[in-house]
Order: structure tokens, then C-alpha cells, then sequence
């Protein structure tokens, strides 16, 4: 029999044990879920920028993506046939060449031949063909690879090899984003993927790329903490990319993000809140850049519900907001009154209507005339028995919302309308819409870079896209669908013009703001120039000043 | 004790399978789908449709349940839905993180704890016992992804001791096995203090108060009466006599240690499955969780075993005995 010291001697011992046994085992790997593409870091002299995410990868290839986050990095490792410039104010933007040298359209505009560089070849030294392109569309619309993005391909009949660097793209009609459409993901080396039947890409499939063709290739990419990135030496252009190691560093959330940043740990950060200006221009080391962004917020009416069915409710309800007020103190001025659905990096033409004036007589003017008097039971607005009152759905995650529905709830107070806040968890926010249980919510779209507005306000967008409110104009479906079947960007103009006249008279949604977005750039960094595009644009060409790399 | 053990494993399948399903029901009680998350103009209700069929989402629930729960019982489990990729890939690198920061944590809150509580005994009623009570009542007010915060701020942000988070610094091929585990270690320090200092009350009492109950026993007044000092006393027979509701505590500690890891991981970007969970429940990805949740009950279970046999070392009338037949 142990005696009793013995016996504590024995029970911590064990206790030590199993816990040091934890400790070195967790310890002794390199980290967790890393994923090492192999060989040592590479920075070719050129130095290494770390760069702020707030979500992390779920694939590094993009078409099992779902995730925004994914194509910052994607499109660094993996070339497309041809680079998307920033410059689609006032229609399609214009393309410079990256796997293609050159393209040209057919005289019916059926159809666009791309001829691919000789000299480009995948990280594995396999030269890249028109076969890697034609397998690449064959993948992008397979219902087992189930690309989120598979719509823009719907108008590709046929890509045919017409030899090994050269591809041609047939349509079903002429339309104005043609190129871009031909243009949208990257091309994937089908000598790697086309070995693994698509139904078996996510089960199978390589978890880190260790082939790539763009200016990057990968180096690790450790889950849910960093993704870093080397430079790809068989890169078709030796003179890019400018950097040598670029790491994305994945953060718990924005205000931990800006926070590193501040604290120098980031070289780049492109979440920085309207309120967190001052910050960023007091600190050495760092500038804020400003641009437009593709984005504008709204509130959605539910069109089936009274009172939102009447299109002079909806009306005298945005009168009644003071949306100058909401970009004052909620956006500090890094935002303006939105118009309509099309912000002004589309373009003035589109944009540039006036907004509606914030005036309240006008409002309740329009209320009586829609037969919701004043002089209900607590000053409220009434139809016989039923007060002029809803809820307004906002998503918990983004307390600016919450701020501008409080600014809103007190705007239409004023007017005699009662509105109830209902902060709702982001899933729950969402499947409301989906569902239409709502009577209002606060949101936002960010938009691709052609103008679509049939995904948001057709008809047929109540069941196949996102007008969750039902909102329903024949008229307007007619405009939509004369602007689909239009040849090129200029025919379309004046259908589009129309249509936008339509949505401003009808308001299926209260336009608020049209968002400038900004970013912080360590002063290290030469050659970032986020826009619209991407804040991440042309990584390629950005370089360091000197100086050691962020901790 | 073998035969002991199997008992106990296999009295623990119930209970895993309970839970498994009682997330699988909340799970899918909650209103939101993978897809409300993702919502965009850019995006077809038709190519979410094909991505649910991928998945097997768009069956009946009760087939859903079947295929995952026949699945996870042959080791085959489901792809997860938010990253696309096979669960176990996502849960395993994320247990050896967790393991290492409740590892630790455990150790300096019972280590540390115990001390402490000693302390306070052996000065009961006095200032040292009155400034640890206080020391413990407020850390144990303070809400722990609070107490983390104010931590990242004042030794990360404003002090630039420490690094404010994740598990290690960017790869540094150069710096070798010893140079990774000091670069792990300095990322621990934040969430394992955090941790520790979160439970670190709950030991100090029930160290303070089973040490005060032992110190009153009259094999204690005797030895006392020999003459041996109060601390000698303390040490070589009160925290024996002691040990032993400790360990009970230590069984109990563990889901509250494991539950106190989730917050922690988010606010350090700890890549643990907390943090994994809780991605995962924000983008309503059930297969995750479930095996998320099944892999932390599974360690309750064995802590608990692993307290009971802890327990039975110490005091080998608490060992389990085979009745006569």
C-alpha cells in the first residue's frame, strides 16, 4: 500500500504527464491545417508585404469558392485570358492582355478567338494550352463543380481548341459583356484537375495549388491564420511581381484588423470605417486612400405587404428620411445621397439624377393622399383601424445599420409613422428575405462591374434572383429584357436610362448612400492603387520602399 | 479497472449520439440556410440550387440525418459545407491548438489556483485571504472575451510585449523546432492567461474552502499540537487530504474550459475548434459543428473518465470493485 504522499506524488504525475504530453505534441508541429506548397521562401530581394483578411479561404480554387475572400488571393496565383481594367464608368470596361496576347470578334460578334502566348507555362514548367482554357469553361458550368458564379457563363454555347494556343468562344447572341463574360474566373492547369472527375473536386481535389500560372505562387497556407504567397519564377513576365512574399494575415475582425494596422503589424488594410479616418491620418507610416466604391445601401419594402403595396407610400416615406443627415454622421461624409442602383464609378450618366429632397411636408402629403390621415391612436398615421407602423430588419453584425435605423425611426416618427427595429442575427436576417418575412430591411449590394438590374428588379428575379421584396413592373421587365437582348452598350442607354427613371418612380427600394471606400496603405508599399476594380488591383506591381517586413 | 474503463466508454456512446442529434435538430430549428449568407445579385437562385444539391442539402431532413449519421458512424464524414472540403480536414488541425491552450490553461489554473487558495486558508480572515477573495470575485465577474480584449490592448497594442494573436508568426524557415516552439509559446501567453485567469476563482475557493474543512480535522489539531508549522502542515497533509474534491473539480472544469476556449480562440484568432465551431455556426455549416460538437463531448467524456481514474490513484477506496456473485 502507497502512502498518502506517494499517492499525490503518483496523481500529479499523471496529471503532468498527459498535460506536458498535450503540450509538446500541439507544440512540436509546424501549426495547424498547414498546407505547405514546399521549398523554401523565395522573396527575390524584393521584400514581403502582410496584408489584412477578415475571413479566411474556403478553396483556393476558385470555382468551389463561395467565399468574396478567395478571390483576392486566387487571382494572384492564377492568371486569367486577359486582365479587367478599372475603367467601366459609362459601360463595359476595357481589357489588357494576360494569358492572351491578343482576341478579336467575329464579324457577326458571335463568336471571340483568344490566342494564347507561347511562352507562358504552368509552375510545373507545362506550357499552358487552349486545352487548359477549353476544360477550364467545361468545369466553370459542370453541375458537380456547382460554381456559385456559373450564370455569367450562360450565353458560351461552345469553346472550341482551334490549335494549342488558340481558343475560340462561341455565343448565343451579341451583347455588350461579352468579353467579360469570356473573361470571368481563371484558367485552371486541366493536367492536374482534369485527372479528378468534378464530382470528386472537393473531396479529392489538391487542397493548395501547387501548380499556378499567375504572378504569385503559394508557399503555405496555414487555416485561419495566414496565406503567404511567393513570387512564381516561371511567370510569363519576369519583371513582375514588384514583391517578393506577400502574406494575408487572417483577423479575428475589422476593429482587431485596423488595430494591427495601426500598431504597424499590417501593410495594408481595406476595412477602415468611415469613423476610424482620424486615426489612420494622425499615424506615422501609413496613408488612407479613398475611392469610390460598386456598392449602394437601401432599404427594401416588402411590395406584397400594405402599406409598402402602394408605390406613393414608398415615396413619401423616403422623403421623410434625412439621408444627408445619415451620410454626415454615419459615413462622415465618405458617402453621398444615393439616386438609384447605379452608383457614380458606373458613370455620371447613370447616376447622376437627383435624389429625393428630404422634405416631410411633401411626405405627409402624399400619405394623406394614399389614405393614411394623421390623428391615429398615438399621433400615428391610420388607415380606419390599422395605424401606418413596421418593423425594420437590420443585420446585428453591422451596427451602422443599426445607427441609420434609429435615425430612420426618428425621421418617420416625426411624420407619424411608428417604426419597430428588429436587429436580427445574419442567417436569420438573411432567410427573412429569402422567405419574404419582412416588412423593411436595411441592406446593400455590391455590384459586379457590368450594370444588371433584371437580378434585382425583374419579375423574374423574384424567384431566380434577389428582388425579395416581389416588386413587380411589366414595364419594366420589358426595358430589362430589351437591355438583355441589346447588341452592344450603347443601344442599350436608352432603355437603361428609362428603367432607372422607372425604379426612381416606383421605389421598390429607398436608395440611401453610395459608399466611398477606404483603405490604409502603409507607407512601404509603392504602386497600390485599390479602386473599384479591386482594392487589391494589379498586386503585381506593387513594391516596397525598404524596410523590415511587418511582424 | 479495464473492464472498468470499457464500461464507462461505452455508457458514453448514448450520450455522444444524444448530442449529435440535438445539434443536428437546433441546428436546422434555426431559420437560415448556407445560401441566405451568400445572397448577391451576381448569384442565381439556380446555381445555389445545384451547390445545394451538392451537398445534399436539398433533401428531406430526416434523410439528411440518416446519410450523416450512417456516414460518421463508418468514419466517413460529410463535406463541409462552407469550405467545401471534407470535415475531418477542418476538425483535426483544429484539436491539437485547443488541446495546447486548455492544456495549459488547466495546469496554471490548478497549479496556480491551488497556491493561492492555500494561501488564503493559511491566512484566513486576514488581509492576503480578504485581497485574494476580492482578486477572484473580480476576475470572476469579468466576462472572458472582455477580459481578452483588454488584454490584446494593454500587452499587445499599447505595450508591444506580445504578439495580439494567432497561433505563431508568419513562417520564418530559418528559425528551426526551437525557434517554431518559442514563437508558439509567446502567442500562448495572451489566451492562456486569459483562460486561466477566467476560472482561475472557481480553484482559489474550493482550494480555500477543502483546505480550510481538512485544517479543522482533529488529526490536523493534533499534529498541530506537536508543534509542526501551520505552512508544513498545509503542505504535507492538508493538500493531501484535499486533493481529492479538487480532482472531482478538475472533471467538472473541463467543459467549462472548453466552452471558455471558444471565446477565447475568436478573440485571438486561436485556430482551435472553438474558433472552428464558431465560423462555422455563423455560416450554418451543420457538418462542422456536429462533428465539432461530438469531438468536444467526446472530451468531456474522457476528462471526466480521466478525473475518475485520478481520483481512484489517489484514493483507492473510490476504485471500482467487482461484486460477488
Amino acid at each position: 500500500m502507497l502512502s498518502g504522499g506517494a499517492k499525490l506524488r503518483r496523481v500529479m504525475f499523471f496529471l503532468a504527464a498527459v498535460t506536458t504530453s498535450l503540450l509538446l505534441a500541439a507544440c512540436a508541429s509546424p501549426g495547424p491545417d498547414e498546407h505547405d506548397a514546399g521549398g523554401a521562401a523565395e522573396d527575390h530581394g524584393r521584400g514581403t508585404a502582410v496584408l489584412g483578411l477578415t475571413a479566411d479561404l474556403d478553396a483556393l480554387n476558385p470555382y468551389l469558392s463561395v467565399r468574396a475572400s478567395t478571390r483576392d488571393v486566387a487571382y494572384n496565383i492564377y492568371a486569367s485570358l486577359m486582365e479587367e481594367q478599372a475603367d467601366f464608368q459609362d459601360g463595359p470596361p476595357s481589357f489588357n492582355p494576360d494569358l492572351a496576347q491578343s482576341w478579336e470578334q467575329s464579324k457577326d460578334n458571335l463568336a471571340i478567338t483568344f490566342h494564347l502566348r507561347p511562352e507562358a507555362v504552368w509552375s510545373d514548367g507545362t506550357p499552358i494550352t487552349a486545352e487548359d482554357v477549353r476544360f477550364t469553361q467545361e468545369a466553370a458550368v459542370h453541375p458537380d463543380v456547382a460554381w456559385l458564379a456559373a450564370d455569367v457563363k450562360k450565353e458560351i454555347t461552345h469553346v472550341e481548341v482551334l490549335d494549342s494556343h488558340t481558343v475560340r468562344f462561341t455565343f448565343s447572341r451579341p451583347y455588350p459583356y461579352q468579353l467579360m463574360d469570356a473573361n470571368d474566373g481563371v484558367i485552371l492547369p486541366s493536367h492536374v484537375w482534369s485527372r479528378i472527375p468534378f464530382s470528386r473536386w472537393r473531396s479529392d481535389g489538391p487542397r493548395v495549388p501547387d501548380v499556378v500560372s499567375g504572378p504569385f505562387r503559394m508557399r503555405r497556407w496555414t487555416a485561419g491564420q495566414s496565406i503567404e504567397l511567393e513570387a512564381n519564377p516561371r511567370y510569363y513576365d519576369p519583371r513582375r511581381p514588384g514583391l517578393g512574399h506577400v502574406a494575408f494575415r487572417i483577423l479575428p475582425d475589422a476593429v482587431s484588423g485596423f488595430e494591427q494596422f495601426l500598431a504597424g503589424h499590417l501593410d495594408f488594410w481595406d476595412r477602415v470605417d468611415p469613423r476610424q479616418m482620424d486615426r489612420v491620418l494622425q499615424t506615422t507610416g501609413v496613408a488612407l486612400r479613398r475611392y469610390p466604391d460598386r456598392y449602394y445601401g437601401f432599404i427594401g419594402w416588402n411590395c406584397r405587404r400594405r402599406p409598402f403595396t402602394d408605390p406613393r407610400v414608398r415615396r413619401a416615406l423616403t422623403l421623410a428620411m434625412d439621408r444627408e443627415r445619415i451620410v454626415r454622421d454615419i459615413f462622415r461624409g465618405v458617402a453621398r445621397v444615393a439616386s438609384g442602383p447605379v452608383p457614380p464609378v458606373f458613370g455620371t450618366r447613370l447616376s447622376g439624377r437627383p435624389p429625393l429632397p428630404h422634405d416631410p411636408p411633401q411626405a405627409m402629403a402624399l400619405l394623406d393622399a394614399a389614405g393614411w390621415p394623421a390623428g391615429g391612436a398615438n399621433g400615428l398615421r391610420h388607415a380606419g383601424e390599422r395605424t401606418l407602423s413596421f418593423e425594420l430588419q437590420v443585420n446585428a453584425d453591422a451596427p451602422w445599420r443599426r445607427d441609420m435605423a434609429l435615425m430612420i425611426q426618428e425621421d418617420l416618427r416625426r411624420i407619424g409613422v411608428e417604426v419597430t427595429i428588429v436587429s436580427l442575427e445574419r442567417g436569420t436576417y438573411g432567410a427573412s428575405h429569402r422567405t419574404g418575412e419582412f416588412d423593411a430591411y436595411i441592406g446593400g449590394w455590391r455590384l459586379p462591374t457590368k450594370i444588371d438590374l433584371a437580378t434585382t428588379f425583374s419579375t423574374r428575379a423574384v424567384e431566380d434572383g434577389v428582388n425579395f421584396g416581389g416588386y413587380s413592373n411589366p414595364a419594366l421587365d420589358e426595358l430589362l429584357a430589351r437591355i438583355a437582348g441589346a447588341p452592344d452598350f450603347t443601344s442599350s442607354l436608352p432603355a437603361l436610362e428609362h428603367a432607372l427613371d422607372i425604379l426612381q418612380e416606383d421605389r421598390p427600394y429607398t436608395f440611401l448612400y453610395w459608399q466611398d471606400r477606404l483603405v490604409g496603405v502603409s507607407t512601404r508599399i509603392k504602386g497600390a492603387q485599390p479602386n473599384a476594380q479591386s482594392a487589391l488591383f494589379r498586386l503585381a506591381d506593387w513594391s516596397l520602399t525598404g524596410g523590415e517586413a511587418a511582424p | 479497472m479495464g473492464g472498468y474503463i470499457v464500461r464507462r466508454l461505452l455508457a458514453g456512446i448514448p450520450l455522444l449520439w444524444l448530442v449529435w442529434t440535438l445539434v443536428f435538430v437546433v441546428g436546422h430549428l434555426v431559420p437560415g440556410r448556407s445560401e441566405d449568407l451568400y445572397a448577391s445579385p451576381q448569384i442565381s437562385r439556380q446555381d445555389q440550387e445545384r451547390l445545394n444539391q451538392v451537398y445534399g442539402l436539398d433533401r428531406p431532413l430526416i434523410i439528411q440525418y440518416t446519410r450523416q449519421l450512417f456516414a460518421t458512424l463508418r468514419g466517413d464524414l460529410p463535406l463541409s459545407t462552407s469550405r467545401g472540403r471534407p470535415v475531418g480536414e477542418i476538425i483535426a488541425p483544429a484539436v491539437g491548438p485547443t488541446l495546447l491552450l486548455a492544456g495549459a490553461a488547466l495546469l496554471l489554473q490548478f497549479t496556480l489556483g491551488i497556491l493561492l487558495g492555500a494561501l488564503a486558508a493559511l491566512h484566513r480572515g486576514r488581509v492576503l485571504d480578504h485581497a485574494i477573495s476580492s482578486l477572484a470575485l473580480a476576475l470572476y465577474s469579468i466576462p472572458v472575451f472582455w477580459l481578452g480584449i483588454l488584454m490584446v490592448l494593454l500587452f499587445s497594442l499599447r505595450l508591444a510585449w506580445l504578439p495580439p494573436s494567432h497561433f505563431s508568426s508568419l513562417s520564418t524557415p530559418t528559425a528551426g523546432l526551437l525557434g517554431h516552439l518559442y514563437d508558439v509559446g509567446r502567442h500562448m501567453v495572451l489566451p492562456v492567461a486569459t483562460l486561466t485567469l477566467a476560472g482561475l476563482a472557481v480553484v482559489i475557493r474550493h482550494a480555500r474552502s477543502s483546505l480550510l474543512e481538512v485544517l479543522a480535522h482533529e488529526n490536523l489539531q493534533a499534529a498541530r499540537a506537536r508543534g509542526l508549522p501551520e505552512w508544513r502542515l498545509l503542505f504535507r497533509h492538508g493538500l493531501r487530504q484535499a486533493i481529492l474534491p479538487l480532482i472531482t473539480l478538475l472533471g467538472l472544469a473541463l467543459p467549462a474550459l472548453l466552452s471558455g476556449a471558444l471565446l477565447v480562440e475568436v478573440v485571438f484568432s486561436w485556430p482551435g475548434l472553438g474558433q472552428t465551431t464558431y465560423q462555422a455556426i455563423l455560416a450554418r455549416d451543420y457538418p462542422v459543428v456536429q462533428a465539432a460538437t461530438l469531438l468536444t463531448a467526446s472530451m468531456v467524456v474522457l476528462g471526466n473518465l480521466a478525473a475518475d481514474m485520478a481520483i481512484s490513484l489517489a484514493d483507492p477506496r473510490t476504485r471500482p470493485r467487482r461484486t460477488a456473485s
